[in-house]
């Protein structure tokens, strides 16, 4: 995964989206976002951060510049893309009637370009598989089909399918919708780990701001299609910020240990 | 009251086992899963098995009995047998139980493939027109008593069938890029289509003379007996040259159903695989519904009883829907034939009736999905 030489990073420039005629994304620069670094992508609904995501992975057309370690991914077909910046949907894997293991075997096999008809249960694939699902604590769910799994169980079982194809940038939408108060900070923690192990360029978006705070490196805070701020979570987060972006009175509050959280007062 | 509710959820967590303490073994998990493949594979042989028994018994029973010796002897050396039988074996039989197994495996694929690329368990060649517009097409031919120079006249009436049936997948097909549509816009477009032809349909039924409208709903009822051994050939060939080229799409597939974004997001071409299934699946059905007309619910069905039956994994669902297709079709056939003595009823009426047990038993015996 360690490219071994100096890396850049992720980083869109001049992006333009749209959607039939409505233009989302105009003419935007993000900052690099860089590798062994988890970034958090904020902004109120509707700010463009899924059209940011899907187009920086190759699933929207957008014109513009979208580099991953000075390479241009719009010049790589989709299959390739995916394997170097691999955007993972909003939607929770579909409720169908196959097993958590074998998701994750579809999702790794796709890419081997063998598609033998009943492929001999490749023990190396299963060995990582259960690997990845243990380590979000689900390697108990492996065999049980996604039909009778409940969605937070299954958006668990769609990180992992994403994380199995080893990719070097991993764009998650709203990875958490779905998850208790437990997993919303042990997946977070877990995806901080792989980051920095593997040097993956991670870019999630989040709702919730407290986790932002404390759990993230970096924030990019999207507003009306432009990026208004970037940076340390602490820095960004401002009352100012808070404000004009998601149109609330806040307070940001920092405990002795060193935990930061926000305050809403009230809403404008 | 505080202390009793933290110590009621002690003892709650002191009974739960943990996830970790549940970690399956590897071996037991790699062993399970084998043991799952094994047992798809299985109900895949048990259904080839069944296909081969119904027809089997399509090849013997009927108006005149025939002992599976003569049978095999008709088979092989059919100069020592009587004329009459050979015709018997040869002409009639071997045809119609043949042609019943494949364009129920045909209606099956096509019906499995349609149903995952529109991501709607309601697909089929019949709900979405393609079989309405076929009819249309023969009820053009059959009516207006289109005759081509050299052209057998049952050849043309399929030929329009087909003609139409492909114009129906790409019309949805078109409408589906052109205003990068939803698989709900397309079903209700489908939907449309049906009525839309078979409304055509009827009208041509109503100007229609005595005997062309004799013709013309035999047709539309579905039959076999039109089969020869040229469309036969056509068939089964299309078949098999297609067959191989779904299961390729397989691994795709299976992540489609999963959804569209994440199929994609994992580098599947989704616009390419959806419009290879289509050109197969227009395919398929054009040419099932130009040889024997126009036969429901098979498409729909077939595949949600192999889904049941195999999983959702398409590199066993996809064979196991022509398997089941091919089956229902083909007992089909045989009820069509033994049912009312010396008469063979339309297959498309039969169809249902044989196929609606089948369906129920295996949709209620689930448990319900929550």
């Amino acid at each position: 995964m360690n490219t071994g030489k100096p890396v850049s990073g992720l980083m869109a420039q001049n992006l333009t989206v749209h959607y039939g005629r409505n233009m989302v994304l105009h003419d935007l620069t993000t900052p690099c976002f860089p590798h062994g670094r988890i970034c958090a992508l904020l902004g109120p609904n509707g700010s463009g951060k899924s059209t940011l995501l899907r187009a920086m992975s190759g699933l929207l057309p957008a014109q513009g510049c979208i580099t991953l370690d000075n390479i241009q991914l719009a010049k790589l077909r989709l299959p390739e893309r995916s394997q170097h910046c691999l955007y993972l949907p909003q939607a929770l894997p579909a409720p169908v009637n196959i097993t958590a293991l074998e998701a994750m075997l579809a999702a790794k096999r796709i890419m081997s370009h063998r598609h033998s008809f009943a492929d001999a249960p490749n023990e190396e694939n299963i060995r990582v598989s259960l690997h990845l699902l243990e380590q979000f604590n689900i390697a108990h769910l492996a065999l049980r089909k996604l039909n009778e799994l409940s969605g937070g169980q299954r958006q668990l079982i769609g990180l992992a399918q994403a994380l199995g194809r080893q990719p070097h940038a991993l764009l998650l939408d709203e990875p958490l919708s779905a998850l208790d108060l437990h997993y919303q900070y042990a997946v977070t923690k877990l995806l901080t780990q792989i980051t920095r192990k593997n040097n993956l360029v991670t870019l999630m978006v989040l709702h919730d701001l407290n986790i932002a705070l404390n759990l993230c490196d970096l924030v990019c805070v999207l507003h009306k299609g432009r990026i208004i701020a970037s940076g340390p979570p602490t820095e960004v987060l401002t009352p100012d910020l808070l404000r004009t972006v998601y149109r609330v009175e806040a307070r940001v509050e920092t405990t002795p240990d060193n935990h930061h959280f926000i305050v809403i007062t009230d809403c404008i | 009251m505080h202390k009793a509710f933290s110590s009621a959820q002690r003892q709650a967590q002191d009974t739960m086992p943990s996830p970790k303490d549940m970690l399956p073994d590897i071996t037991v998990v790699q062993a399970t899963y084998r043991t799952s493949i094994y047992k798809r594979l299985l109900v895949l042989g048990c259904l080839t098995i069944g296909v081969i028994l119904s027809l089997g018994a399509n090849f013997l029973v009927g108006p005149s009995h025939l002992s599976p010796a003569l049978f095999l002897q008709t088979l092989f050396n059919s100069a020592s047998v009587p004329q009459q039988t050979a015709i018997i074996v040869w002409q009639i039989r071997m045809p119609y139980a043949l042609m019943a197994a494949c364009v129920g495996g045909a209606l099956g694929l096509a019906g499995a493939e349609m149903q995952t690329v529109l991501a709607n368990p309601l697909a089929s060649p019949f709900t979405l027109g393609v079989s309405a517009a076929g009819a249309f097409g023969a009820s053009l031919a059959i009516v207006l008593q289109w005759h081509i120079p050299g052209v057998p006249d049952n050849w043309l009436v399929a030929g329009c069938a087909f003609i139409f049936s492909v114009f129906s997948v790409f019309a949805l097909d078109l409408l589906t890029r052109l205003r990068q549509a939803d698989t709900s816009t397309i079903i209700l477009c489908g939907v449309a289509l049906v009525f839309s032809f078979q409304s055509l349909v009827a009208l041509m039924q109503f100007v229609a003379s005595e005997d062309t409208l004799q013709d013309l709903v035999f047709w539309t009822l579905g039959s076999l007996s039109r089969a020869t051994w040229a469309t036969l050939a056509l068939l089964a060939g299309s078949l098999a040259l297609i067959f191989p080229f779904s299961l390729r799409a397989a691994g795709g597939l299976t992540l489609l159903q999963m959804g569209e974004e994440r199929a994609a997001s994992l580098g599947i071409d989704v616009p390419h695989l959806r419009r290879a299934a289509l050109l197969r699946i227009s395919l398929l059905c054009a040419l099932s519904v130009a040889f024997v007309g126009v036969i429901g619910f098979v498409g729909l069905v077939a595949p949600h009883i192999a889904r049941r039956l195999v999983g959702e994994d398409h590199h066993f669902s996809l064979p196991g829907s022509l398997l089941t297709g091919a089956l229902i079709l083909s007992v089909s056939a045989l009820v069509a034939r033994i049912l009312v003595p010396g008469i063979i009823v339309p297959l498309g009426i039969i169809t249902s009736l044989v196929g609606i047990p089948f369906f129920l038993a295996i949709i209620l015996k689930q448990r319900p999905m929550v």
